[in-house]
């Protein structure tokens, strides 16, 4: 058996063993995640789709492209914001929240 | 063939769609001839900024004041919100040879009826507070302003479709067919397009379609990376760039490579609430790459001079090639009969693509007889 350096088990048979249970805060509630996921991965285990709100329309945003490029996954994690959640992996404890809904610009002509 | 129109528009850039806008406002049939997809080249990797104050008194400034005034009626007359924003500029120095540039330039553009003022350093910090850097002094001007360059492009091109252009993307021009002497025919990769007048606006690929018709177009690509920070909503409105940005534009670019200096840019895009840094100025051909030397000296000066934004993470870098000419636009005769030029607009393709269009409108319409930039803006003036 080996270990990855996610936290991941891969056995003789190739076949994954999750990592330990851990617990993130999702805008002070509880949510499972297992130690390797990402925060992105562990909310849409968990069913949670909605990461955030656009900020002229307020539609709901979710995973995009999930490698990190189009920052459509950007929230708040343990106070820093534009975080993007599926580039960030878990870990116990840790706070996540969508971001701040930004004011639309409001033109003065 | 492909089509047979009036006017063979080779290029659908800011510049070939607000060309063929005018022109089917007068009524005449436009055929767009585009090799990829409209917008797609300069005019997507732009600032779309609209500045007097970067500009040298004469043709150049000229040109960008009539375009300047066309543009509070754009979006309405387009039907299309092209979020054309007066934000002002500020230009700071930051050593007395760019402070004794700025103060000249001050006056050159007063003389010329551009509002700009000479401002402390004191004064730059409240204009913009991310100013914490060392400036000792700024030019700013009130009226300078912005537009997306995706909207004012699509805008354009939106509009003359709906006069009846015909734009044929993923089309690539093969060459230009003379007869008797006058360009007459475009061969693309579709078929031929049939006109009585070609007009060039390929932009930085300007000087291959003049190498079609045996003409030497001076126009080089001219690249500029920039840096995009993810959005918020309390950056401040009034863009901000170095005096040695200016210099360098005006005076010559970088080779690229090496230690790359770029002077700060920073332009606020407050509707999608992003940021700007940048541009570089560099004459390498026609590479689009980024390179690690251009974005991290973008973002190492502007976080010199406004160090807040550091912590602001960047979200993109992308790179273009500008149609630079050491004369400043190429509008109208294009050296052979029923060919046309429009082209060479370095960085200012959105800025003067209204009056752009505008002119080549009536030179085309004058059949190229009314050939005159200068007498053309001083009788629009009048009008």
């Amino acid at each position: 058996m080996t270990a990855s350096s996610d936290g991941d088990y891969v056995n003789n048979e190739s076949k994954i063993i999750p990592g330990a249970s851990v617990t993130l805060q999702l805008d002070g509630k509880p949510l499972p995640a297992r130690r390797g996921q990402t925060v992105a991965a562990a909310m849409l285990a968990a069913g949670q789709r909605v990461l955030r709100h656009t900020r002229h329309a307020g539609k709901p945003r979710g995973l995009f492209c999930a490698m990190g490029v189009c920052f459509d996954c950007v929230m708040t994690i343990d106070g820093k914001a534009g975080v993007r959640a599926c580039m960030t992996k878990v870990e116990d404890g840790m706070q996540v929240s969508s971001p701040v809904q930004f004011k639309p610009y409001e033109r003065k002509s | 063939m492909l089509a047979k129109s009036d006017i063979a528009i080779i290029g659908g850039g800011v510049i070939g769609c607000s060309v063929a806008y005018y022109l089917a406002k007068q009524g005449a049939k436009v055929t767009i001839i585009e090799r990829a997809a409209v917008g797609s080249g300069a005019s997507s990797v732009n600032s779309g900024v609209i500045s007097m104050a970067t500009k040298k008194p004469g043709l150049s400034l000229d040109l960008a004041m009539a375009s300047q005034r066309l543009y509070p009626a754009l979006s309405a007359e387009l039907g299309m919100d092209v979020e054309y924003l007066v934000l002002g500029n500020l230009i700071v120095a930051e050593n007395e040879t760019q402070a004794g540039f700025i103060e000249e330039l001050a006056e050159e553009q007063q003389a010329a009826g551009v509002p700009v003022e000479i401002v402390s350093a004191q004064r730059c910090r409240e204009l913009n507070k991310l100013l914490e850097g060392r400036v000792l002094s700024g030019m700013y001007c009130p009226t300078d302003a912005q537009a997306d360059p995706f909207k004012v492009t699509q805008a354009y091109a939106r509009a003359a479709e709906n006069l009846g252009v015909r734009i044929f993307s993923a089309t690539e021009v093969e060459g230009i067919e003379l007869v008797n002497g006058r360009a007459c025919k475009v061969k693309t990769s579709r078929g031929e397009v049939h006109a009585n007048w070609i007009i060039n606006a390929a932009g930085a690929y300007s000087p291959a379609v003049g190498a079609m018709v045996g003409v030497k177009h001076d126009v080089k690509p001219r690249r500029g990376q920039c840096v995009i920070l993810e959005a918020t909503d309390d950056m401040p409105n009034v863009r901000v760039s170095s005096a040695g940005q200016l210099l360098a534009k005006h005076g010559g670019a970088s080779a690229g490579g090496g230690e790359l200096q770029v002077p700060l840019g920073y332009t606020n895009r407050p509707v999608a609430g992003t940021i700007m840094l940048g541009s570089t100025n560099e004459f390498v051909g026609y590479d689009t790459r980024t390179t690690r030397e251009g974005v991290t000296g973008i973002c190492h000066s502007a976080v010199a001079l406004m160090p807040q934004l550091a912590r602001l993470n960047a979200v993109r870098a992308w790179a273009g090639l500008r149609p630079y000419s050491s004369k400043g636009p190429l509008m109208g005769d294009g050296g052979v009969p029923g060919y046309a030029v429009a082209s060479g607009h370095g960085g200012d393709g959105v800025a003067l693509a209204p009056i752009s269009g505008r002119f080549m409108a009536e030179y085309i319409a004058s059949d190229g007889k009314r050939n005159d930039l200068p007498a053309f803006l001083r009788a629009l003036k009048e009008r």
